[in-house]
């Protein structure tokens, strides 16, 4: 099982690598095969557990400090890995075929990673493994979101999702360690058992307010809601993946794993009705205003997100039925739509609805017009759609038993589902009214477009058809097995829903007759813009960011160098004055004494004040080399070649990366720093000199009954097999320290050459200023 | 300035040097060297070699090669980790084998010996990658 789990995850982000490094066409045929076998895996998953049960797969992280990379699959993670793999299959396939020679290495390989990050996410029974695949969906995000980074919009997009899904997770990370901290573990499967205890200490409502954050910034909840609309500057594929099945979902699922623990909790029903309402009304509201079409389905999805978020908050009441209904529903649909959109880009030449409301496309695309008409329809809840049983589910938990403010709640409903109906034709007028023959030339000849851009949408529709026609089949035994589903077709709910859904489809017709109108309504018009306030908050924060950069940036090295060294010092000596003890509690004992070692320190003393008094770069640095030498033959009496080794080496290379940096820079001359500064820089170097002097010296002569290193000498050879301690300390027992060495290594190359590149090629014009800014 | 003593040096340095660097790195685990040293060794050949032959030759020669090392050798590091749980044990638990060669010996394979040399490739790539930035940009040594 730990097998199958870790090749589902594994798999993507596999083959994602190896996409970067194949060539173009067969890329995207190897990609393909990445959600097929996370289907073809999934499957056998979803069937175990579909019906109830719950597979626990413990796997080992820091068992030294109680953290476990435990997976974890139950009805919920499973139907997620399905719905990630189906639809990330047919986005695949999309792709393929919409973005053609955009699709690089790179897109496949951000996309990918993407999708092995969301299924991380739903799989993981850690809190802590879930947050590290949380962040990963937030930075291939990002990436995918700006993959087009030439354009302004795409960068402003990414980075607006970036800063708020990134506040968001840290958020997250304080509530779950919160929450861990609580309750004394991780994991879910744990918590889950002891969440009476939990709901009862009244300290729980911290942790999961910030839980609530990290949810609310990932589905674009109110008030962070203005980010899901500026990431659409992505090509259709990703923002149909993105704000379908997976990135926005990710806070949803998140509630559906919280749902269990703090259910009961005094907060969750009231806060994520409340957010979830506001969300649909204020989300759909803007859907209503929006002419672009592209814009009208990002709305959209933040008013379905709205909806998710209410109903999890409901479920307390009502219990979790219709769960993964509505979640399949919204995924389905929207994917559909979101691809649609891209096709009718291409087609039609435009997704402006005040272009498109006055052509009659119906005529010349029928297919790709009835498939809109059919995702449209299932945005309403028409019968025989899926979308119609989900809606009903939503009505019902609404409506169902009495709570404070159900009025309230009720209202908000029909008045945001009234929204939803008007939009939803927005979307209908786009290809089935108007009178004008539509102009050809506009978009792609037709013998350019895939007929694929078509039948990915309509794969996906037909879940949504065959939910719709024989709902208690699908419902019962496909989507939630082992469930015996209330009600059989729409004709059964002849009561206070019906009335509901016949008033809101009669307002909303009417609503969309006059959408202009109530749009530019000056009431309502006049509304604060959350958007701009949203939009103002990043821009804000990044002119806050370079602000306190520059505050930061000021002076030469001198300064910076005098800071870092004064602090460090200062750490010491408050340590050890704090500590009660002086540095030479045991005497003043020079370690091993060979007669012979004040040569080298002679040496290094004199090639010391020689680095300091020459006036030239380059003897500089051969003095400052001499010292460092001299340093290893100290290593060497202390009978410690590896080190004398390393810094003889160190020594070497640094020498020759002066020598290399001086050759570019000009001669030093004369010193012309004011007798103030020369004082000041010389108090700086004597005082953390002497300390750093004194402590060593102290370090030397303190002796305890056992030495951390004795341990290390004694386990080297049973344990890890060698006899080089300090090799052995290196790769086996700090190894993970040596692991973050090298990466900061790499990090730091990469820094060097992204910085020199960087001033070689600037780029020049407008764009360069931009870069700047 | 080109010195033909230097360039006849530099022509045989590098293979013996890379050589002796894979020796250290192998030793490491018993007797002095490793893949830290080993690969500040083998930088210093490369930089020998750059300074003989000029930093454009070099980059160009060994440019790519090295820039994945800096890939290779995190990955080897990570992978080394990453077998230990896939073997149901903590990232980064060692294994060792004793593999019998004809006669008495034997010869000593380890997880570990993965990661050092993971370490020894990230190294040589960071020290020369940043080397080659400095030294870049300057005309060639004719």
């Amino acid at each position: 099982m730990l097998l199958t789990l870790a090749v589902i995850i594994g798999i993507p982000f596999l083959i994602g690598g190896l996409a970067l490094v194949i060539p173009r066409p067969w890329n995207g045929w190897l990609a393909l095969l990445a959600p097929a076998t996370v289907i073809a895996l999934g499957l056998p998953l979803w069937m175990e557990v579909g019906g109830g049960g719950e597979i626990l797969v413990p796997l080992s992280w820091f068992p030294d400090l109680g953290l476990t990379a435990d997976l974890f699959v139950n009805r919920l993670g499973a139907f997620f890995v399905m719905l990630i793999g189906i639809i990330g299959l047919g986005i695949v396939q999309y792709s393929r075929y919409y973005l053609k020679e955009d699709a690089t290495g790179w897109f496949w390989f951000l996309l990918l990673s993407f999708m092995g990050s969301m299924l991380g996410i739903v799989l993981a029974d850690s809190l802590l493994l879930l947050f590290v695949f949380w962040e990963l969906t937030t930075i291939t995000s990002f990436l995918l979101i700006g993959i087009d980074f030439g354009k302004e919009e795409g960068r402003k997009g990414a980075l607006q999702a970036f800063l708020v899904t990134g506040v968001g997770g840290l958020a997250l990370l304080v509530g779950i360690v919160l929450l861990g901290q609580l309750a004394g573990t991780y994991n879910l499967t744990e918590l889950y058992a002891m969440s009476g205890e939990i709901v009862a200490d009244p300290r729980h409502t911290i942790p999961l307010i910030l839980i609530f954050l990290g949810a609310f910034t990932k589905s674009a909840q109110f008030p962070f809601h203005f980010w899901l609309p500026g990431a659409m500057a992505a090509p259709a594929p990703i923002s149909a993946y993105l704000h379908s099945a997976t990135m926005v979902k990710a806070g949803v699922f998140l509630l559906g794993r919280m749902f269990p623990i703090f259910s009961e909790a005094a907060i969750w029903l009231p806060t994520l009705a409340t957010i979830g309402l506001i969300t649909f009304l204020v989300a759909g509201w803007n859907a209503v205003k929006s002419s672009d079409l592209k814009q009208l389905l990002a709305h959209s999805t933040v008013a379905y997100l709205g909806v998710l978020t209410a109903l999890y908050g409901f479920y307390a009441r009502v219990g979790l039925e219709g769960e993964l209904v509505n979640i399949l529903n919204h995924a389905l649909y929207k994917s559909s739509l979101f691809l649609l959109i891209g096709w009718m880009e291409k087609a039609m030449g435009s997704r402006d609805l005040a272009i498109l409301e006055k052509e009659r496309w119906i005529g010349r695309e029928k297919l790709g017009a009835t498939l809109i008409g059919i995702g449209a329809f299932a945005m309403i809840g028409m019968p025989f759609l899926l979308g119609f049983m989900a809606k009903d589910t939503f009505f019902y938990a609404v409506a169902e038993g009495p709570i404070e403010g159900l009025t309230l709640a009720l209202v908000i409903t029909v008045l945001a589902s009234t929204l939803a109906v008007i939009y939803a034709l927005k979307l209908w007028a786009g290809v089935f009214f108007g009178s004008e023959e539509p102009p050809t030339g506009r978009g792609y000849p037709r013998n350019k477009i895939s007929i694929w851009l078509l039948v990915v949408p309509a794969l996906l529709l037909l879940p949504q058809v065959v939910g719709g026609v024989i709902p208690a089949w699908y419902l019962g035994q496909v989507v939630e097995p082992g469930t015996t589903w209330q009600g059989v077709a729409f004709w059964q709910y002849l009561d206070v829903k019906l009335v509901i859904t016949l008033a809101m489809l009669v307002a909303g017709y009417f609503g969309y007759r006059h959408w202009r109108a109530i749009a530019a309504t000056p009431f309502l018009s006049k509304l604060p813009s959350v958007q701009r306030g949203g939009e103002g908050l990043v821009s804000g924060t990044l002119a806050h960011a370079s602000s306190l950069s520059r505050m930061l940036q000021l002076g030469g090295h001198p300064r910076y160098g005098s800071i870092i060294l004064l602090v460090a010092i200062a750490v010491v000596i408050g340590g050890v004055a704090f500590s009660g003890r002086t540095l030479f509690d045991h005497g003043l004992v020079w370690g091993p004494n060979p007669e012979f070692a004040w040569f080298p320190a002679l040496v290094v003393a004199i090639a010391a004040v020689f680095t300091v008094t020459l006036r030239k770069r380059i003897p500089k640095a051969v003095m400052m080399a001499v010292v460092g030498y001299g340093m290893a033959v100290f290593y060497v009496f202390f009978r410690a070649p590896d080190l004398a080794l390393t810094q003889l080496l160190v020594e070497t290379v640094s020498v020759i990366l002066l020598l290399l940096i001086f050759r570019r820079m000009p001669e030093l001359g004369d010193d012309i720093r004011s007798v103030r500064r020369r004082v000041v820089h010389g108090v700086v170097a004597v005082v953390v000199g002497l300390t750093m002097g004194a402590l060593a010296w102290a370090a030397g002569s303190y002796h305890v009954a056992e030495r951390a290193g004795y341990e290390q000498i004694r386990l080297a050879l049973p344990i890890a097999e060698g006899r080089n301690v300090v090799n052995v300390i290196l790769v086996d027992f700090r190894g993970m320290d040596t692991l973050g060495e090298i990466f900061v290594l790499g990090i730091a190359a990469f820094g060097a050459y992204a910085l020199f590149r960087g001033r070689r090629h600037r780029p020049a014009g407008p764009e360069a200023e931009e870069v700047k800014r | 300035m080109r010195s033909y003593i230097l360039l006849a040096a530099a022509r045989a340095l590098l293979p013996v040097t890379v050589l002796f660097a894979i020796y250290m790195l192998l030793r490491g685990h018993n007797e002095p060297g490793g893949g830290f040293i080993a690969g500040l060794v083998t930088t210093a050949a490369i930089i020998i070699e750059g300074l003989a032959f000029g930093v454009a030759h070099t980059v160009r020669r060994l440019g790519r090669i090295l820039t994945a090392f800096l890939v290779i050798g995190l990955g080897l590091a990570v992978l080394a980790g990453l077998i230990a749980v896939a073997a149901g044990d903590p990232f980064l638990t060692n294994y060792h084998w004793h593999m019998p060669l004809p006669g008495d010996g034997y010869v000593h394979l380890s997880t570990t010996l993965i990661f050092d040399i993971g370490v020894y490739l990230a190294v040589i790539a960071s020290t020369t990658v940043a080397i080659g930035v400095f030294a870049g940009g300057e005309e060639e040594t004719p």
